[in-house]
């Protein structure tokens, strides 16, 4: 009866209590739209980075991404490569060996970024064959695959050559002339005017590294594995070499992330204050407009716990209705929005590729989301039965009766 | 032995400059199955007298014993069980619960109790007939006519199967063909349970029918009568 009480008490000023739930409602449709929009977003700009260019982890020479020199390559043997991907969470792994060259198709020359791959190795990781616009992907040997915006610039198709010429191994000079074999059309602008794959045995014979790699990519399955699988791959590796994060490989990003996701708390705890102030403010009017009736119930023989028991289911109703519709509203709009990512255009669409990050605006229908929101409203109005529990410790029978 | 012994009993307020005196060395007993009314104008100390005897307030000097039990010495949560065990009340505004119907208001004493569901349901309802609303169970405070509501309000100080029970101006809001149905009621129950009855009023129906007349004055007992 208890419960019943409280429900029906909460009913007393539907009015007001609607107000209330409406208010919270909204709150949590906007705080669980926003925070599915930006958990979402970062996860995909993270996921975009790392699985189609970057990898979660690289293994490289410690001086590698400070210098970007083939001098600061490694060897890793295949006994180091099997023992890393035994590594618990390790999907997939990839040797790369990377360098800036020049490329000129018929005239024309032009700065590209080479990457030499193992394609099957690299599918795994980054998937790259499904951006194979024509050609062959998994027959790459002697031939190069170039981006489709590259291939435009250079005015260059399949079967063309394409000449490369850029500094090898301890200074040597790197050049060598391959028929295109492929075009890959990449979801990133600046991949898509700049990447060469060549075969990376075929790339360790151009550049002089016969079996040294700059990097080995990794890709995990749980980024909150990421630490314990860096220090995993550090048994397997020697001083000389190092493994970087995703965030230590690109820093930018992860204080972009995390500057976006402190101004949006800011913004989403101005909300939840405004909320809290709404609550309550109705559990102090449902508590004082009561000073009587607790005085006759404590005189009829309730306990002042009993009472405040009481109150603390109305609290739990009165935080429940708004927040459980909210929540209800939220799940099959995030779902969907999860579903059906939004591909920005324009100005956004530039400035997101300029970043590296693929301009597509995904949401994430992660639960995390909706039982947060839900645990602030309730840790919200927890807070606010502070004020019921302190006038009830306080209530004189005498004085609530003569009111 | 009596039911209820206030010795010595005298109340001062110190809330305001001049400290007032409300109750002054009152001594007085009630005995079981008495009818009574607590009488005298306005300030004469009835109604701190009442919540003195129902311990809602506690007296500056002097013991209040009821049942055997010196309720001045009692801690504040058994104070509250001892109410809810021993002590019926009825006040002047009926102070139903709004938001449950007459049975459930019955019902929740009980329910304070801890009386099984089944056993609470059985009482209040046949508490309800024999206040003579078997047809208003179902009904809110606010669907009953004030006299309605003081007979729910009695049914549920009766619920708990008090020692007795205090009435602070029960008929104060009724009209007087309410007020006379109440206080049949009343002596009814006095009668067929055994019931005691302690009443403040200003009510010249209610001093009538009471069996015994306290009439305070300035926070004294200034006479002490049986009606005949």
């Amino acid at each position: 009866m208890y419960l019943k009480l409280a429900w029906k008490n909460v009913w007393r000023n539907k009015k007001r209590t609607l107000i209330v739930s409406a208010s919270v409602f909204f709150a949590v449709i906007l705080s669980c739209l926003q925070r599915s929009a930006q958990i979402g977003s970062f996860d995909y700009m993270v996921h975009s980075i790392t699985k189609i260019y970057l990898g979660v982890l690289q293994v490289q020479h410690k001086n590698y991404w400070e210098n970007r020199s083939l001098d600061d390559s490694i060897v890793l043997s295949d006994s180091q490569k099997d023992e890393i991907n035994k590594i618990k969470n390790i999907t997939s792994i990839t040797p790369r060996i990377e360098s800036v060259v020049l490329i000129s198709g018929d005239s024309l020359v032009r700065v590209a970024h080479i990457t030499g791959i193992d394609p099957h190795a690299e599918d795994k990781v980054s998937g790259t064959s499904k951006y194979l616009q024509k050609g062959e992907y998994f027959s790459l040997k002697d031939g190069a695959l170039i981006a489709s915006g590259l291939a435009e610039r250079l005015k260059l198709s399949i079967g063309d050559s394409l000449l490369i010429y850029g500094l090898g191994f301890h200074g040597q000079t790197a050049a060598a002339l391959l028929p295109v074999t492929g075009i890959l059309k990449f979801p990133i602008e600046k991949m898509n005017t700049s990447t060469v794959y060549i075969n990376i045995k075929k790339a360790a014979d151009i550049f002089g590294l016969e079996n040294r790699i700059t990097s080995l990519a990794v890709m995990i399955d749980d980024l909150n594995e990421l630490n314990r699988v860096s220090g995993d791959i550090h048994k397997f590796i020697s001083s000389d070499e190092t493994v970087l994060t995703w965030e230590e490989l690109l820093p930018e990003i992860k204080q972009t992330i995390q500057f976006k996701t402190s101004s949006n708390f800011i913004l989403i705890g101005i909300l939840y204050i405004v909320i809290a102030f709404g609550i309550f403010g109705v559990v102090m009017m449902m508590t004082l407009e009561r000073e009587t009736e607790y005085g006759i119930l404590n005189a009829l023989g309730m306990k002042k716990r009993r009472m405040f028991l009481v109150t603390f289911f109305e609290n739990v109703f009165l935080a429940s209705i708004g927040t459980l519709s909210g929540i209800i509203a939220a799940i099959p709009v995030t779902t969907y929005l999860a579903h059906h990512p939004i591909q920005l255009t324009g100005e956004i669409a530039k400035s997101w590729e300029q970043l590296g990050i693929e301009a597509v605006f995904s949401f994430s229908a992660d639960p995390s989301i909706f039982v947060n929101q839900a645990m602030i409203i309730f840790i919200i109005s927890f807070i606010c039965l502070i004020y019921p529990m302190l006038f009830l410790s306080r209530l004189k029978i005498v004085k609530a009766l003569k009111k | 032995m009596a039911l209820i012994e206030l010795k010595d009993i005298s109340k001062t307020y110190n809330t305001t400059a001049v400290p007032v005196n409300a109750l002054k060395d009152i001594n007085i007993t009630f005995e079981k199955q008495e009818f009574t009314a607590i009488v005298g104008p306005s300030g004469s100390g009835k109604t701190t007298m009442l919540n003195i005897l129902g311990g809602l307030d506690k007296p500056t000097n002097g013991t209040v014993i009821i049942d055997n039990n010196d309720i001045t010495k009692m801690k504040p949560g058994n104070l509250v069980d001892f109410r809810l065990n021993k002590i019926g009340f009825v006040f002047q505004a009926y102070n139903l619960i709004p938001v449950l119907t007459a049975l459930e208001n019955v019902e929740f004493i009980m329910l304070l109790q801890k009386v099984s569901k089944k056993e609470r349901r059985e009482q209040a309802e046949n508490l309800l007939q024999d206040v003579g609303l078997g047809d208003r169970m179902d009904n809110r405070p606010s669907q009953l006519s004030g006299g309605q509501q003081q007979r729910v309000a009695v049914a549920r100080a009766l619920a708990s199967k008090p020692a007795f029970v205090l009435a602070d101006e029960p008929t104060a809001n009724l009209d007087s063909k309410s007020a006379e149905s109440l206080l049949d009621m009343m002596e009814e129950m006095n009668k067929k349970h055994n019931m005691t009855f302690i009443f403040s009023t200003h009510d010249a129906r209610v001093i009538k029918r009471a069996r015994r007349v306290v009439t305070l004055e300035d926070g004294m007992v200034k006479e002490d009568k049986i009606n005949k």
